[in-house]
């Protein structure tokens, strides 16, 4: 390459750095960086003031918000054609460390993500590494206390149970406990999400493994127990489980959250007649709630706020019911007689079982990535 | 060229090294030290794997490859060599994740051929160490035919009648000129497999992404995703240094063998 070529590609590359550095700030409006420091609807000057900033803000950016995942496609639905709203809904990846690492990675970027749905450890550390705004939205009186981050930077806004789908056009008789996957009948149909090192559904699925083997929410070494002798059996199957390759076979059997295998087994009832039974395990029952929280460097600090008040409404909560979820604020809603009557009844369980506690969790997220990788190796 | 090789490959090579290198002093500080290496020990696991796939691979994908080589140059055909020629070079480099979904849908646990070929019966696994060995040979065997075609089709006939006229057997010509001509082919060959069995990546992330078989490649992945961990970055750039230590070994060998080699059939 000749000198010549060399000193243009260092100005193109020079210019381009230059132009990205212009295009956020240009961005950044006043209204905007007024709504970033509110953590109030009043603080920021009214809900109409709201709606007003966050038009002109005019987009949303969000990560791994799977349609059929607690029914967020029909919710970011509702709010883009409610406020007149673009959604850039990424969902080419999605878990919770994808999020964070996005925020992390995006800083200052136009491109970054206004709101977060991750697991309530990882929100609980992009709160410790100054990563996310405190915001409370106007319904926040319905919402127990213990829902709610230390410093008001995240708040539960729906949970639900880990749950065994099984293709019962595959699997003679489906299983109904964690002690029925040892059966050698299942050899090679058992699969994960993904792995419990970084996957909160996954990591859940290893604590009701533990419920099931004999341990507690203080001891998870049994679940991982569990899972060594379900790959030593040969029933484990290290393929990334989701509705795709349950409709395949590759998975008859997948471990996973009620209110993500009942949409994925209603569709596939409607669309290729293939009959998903979604079991609740009776000897391990463990619930969690995913946490809501709102990046403090959100590109669209007011449209980010506005998306909160929309999720946590009435509105929102139902629109979370439809998808199967328990929505944070459930039982306000029900005595106050705004719930979607069919949507609760067609909750696949309203009981939820035991939840770990931020304590549990993170002794918990220690064995795991001490003892997983070489219990299943 | 050389700023090109600064910018592409040494300076990512040293901020690589640096995260490597620099260990938490625990007052919020770095320092320099060499605990991330330590902590390799902890992912023995992956690195074992990694070894066993690649050796077993490699070798499955050498032994092959350089049989199909041979028969290829002792018939001679000049089609039958072109097609070869594309052939390889064009399944060489095929790999990542059409690689893994077109062994998932042939063999595969619903794959098409997975219950015809009996493999159910022999309790054969796609999503085993095994499955990793045969998916790997859809890229390791043609380059293997690659690297060697050359070779095998430069051992002159003058050098077998000038053996048989001499009074040697078939088997004096392979153990005096055919296989020490060929041998730093054949060696650079199977050096060149292990590597690029060792590197491979998205082929097997597709096919076993949930840790079942964690691999150097797919612990790399998990460390940098799983940012809770303390230290996953630095643990994975420290594996990833150990992974550049093995490429620039099999380059090394491989450049020196080829030249061995070379010099007969020039």
């Amino acid at each position: 390459m000749s000198t010549r070529a060399l000193t243009a590609t260092g100005v193109v590359a020079a210019a381009a750095i230059a132009l990205t550095g212009c295009t956020t700030s240009a961005a950044e409006s006043e209204s905007s960086a007024l709504w970033r420091s509110a953590t109030t609807v009043s603080e920021g000057g009214g809900f109409d003031q709201l709606v007003e900033d966050a038009q002109a803000e005019g987009t949303f950016n969000v990560m791994g918000l799977y349609e059929d995942w607690a029914n967020y496609g029909g919710l970011l639905d509702a709010f883009s054609e409610k406020y007149g709203i673009t959604i850039n809904n990424d969902t080419s990846t999605g878990s919770s460390q994808d999020l964070v690492n996005a925020v992390v990675n995006r800083q200052g970027q136009d491109t970054s993500l206004d709101y977060l749905d991750t697991g309530m450890s990882y929100a609980v550390q992009a709160d410790l590494d100054g990563l996310l705004a405190e915001y409370a939205p106007e319904t926040i009186a319905d919402i127990d206390p213990s829902y709610i981050g230390e410093n008001g930077t995240w708040l539960h806004q729906y949970g639900g149970t880990i749950a065994i789908a099984c293709d019962t056009g595959r699997v003679e008789t489906c299983p109904t406990s964690f002690a029925d996957l040892l059966d050698p009948q299942y050899r090679g149909q058992v699969a994960l999400p993904n792995t419990p090192e970084n996957s909160e559904s996954a990591f859940m699925i290893v604590h009701a493994a533990a419920l099931a083997h004999g341990g507690s929410l203080d001891d998870i070494t049994p679940g991982i127990e569990f899972f060594r002798e379900l790959n030593e059996v040969g029933n484990f199957i290290p393929v990334q489980g989701n509705a795709g390759t349950l409709e395949t076979g590759e998975t008859p059997i997948l471990l996973e959250w009620t209110y993500t295998l009942q949409p994925v087994a209603d569709r596939l009832a409607d669309e290729v007649g293939m009959e998903i039974d979604v079991i609740i395990p009776d000897d391990g029952v463990v619930s969690s709630f995913y946490a809501a929280s709102l990046n403090a460097d959100a590109p669209h600090p007011a449209t980010a706020r506005l998306f909160f008040e929309f999720l946590f409404s009435d509105e929102g909560q139902n629109l979370l019911l439809q998808g199967g979820v328990s929505p944070v604020r459930l039982d306000a809603m029900i005595a106050a007689g705004t719930v979607d009557e069919d949507a609760l009844a067609a909750l696949p369980s309203a009981e939820l079982g035991q939840s770990p506690t931020l304590e549990q969790r993170q002794a918990n997220q220690d064995v795991i990535d001490e003892q997983w990788s070489a219990a299943i190796r | 060229m050389a700023l090109l090789l600064a910018c592409f490959f040494l300076l990512p090579l040293l901020g690589m090294a640096i995260v490597a290198f620099s260990v938490s002093d625990g007052q919020g500080g770095k320092t320099l030290g060499l605990e991330n290496f330590a902590s390799l020990a902890d992912r023995g696991q992956a690195i074992a794997n990694s070894v066993r796939v690649s050796l077993v691979g490699s070798a499955v994908g050498a032994g092959i490859g350089a049989i199909t080589a041979f028969c290829i140059a002792q018939i001679r055909h000049r089609r039958l060599d072109d097609v070869v020629a594309v052939l390889s070079s064009v399944l060489a480099n095929d790999g990542g994740a059409p690689l893994a979904f077109s062994f998932i849908v042939t063999i595969g646990n619903t794959g098409f051929l997975f219950a015809a070929l009996g493999l159910d019966s022999v309790g054969f696994s796609l999503y085993s160490w095994q499955g990793l060995v045969v998916m790997y040979q859809y890229f390791l065997i043609p380059t293997m035919i690659m690297v060697t075609l050359p070779t095998f089709v430069g051992l002159r006939r003058e050098w077998h009648e000038a053996n048989k006229s001499l009074g040697g057997s078939a088997w004096t010509f392979w153990r005096r000129v055919g296989i020490p001509v060929a041998a730093p082919a054949l060696l650079g060959g199977w050096i060149l497999l292990f590597g690029s069995a060792y590197a491979t990546h998205a082929s097997a992330a597709v096919l076993i992404g949930t840790g079942g078989f964690p691999l150097v490649t797919l612990t790399i992945a998990d460390e940098l995703r799983s940012g809770t961990r303390a230290g996953g970055e630095e643990a994975a750039m420290a594996l990833g240094l150990t992974m550049v230590a093995i490429a620039v070994v099999v380059l090394f060998l491989f450049n020196r063998l080829q030249r061995m080699s070379a010099r007969w059939l020039a």
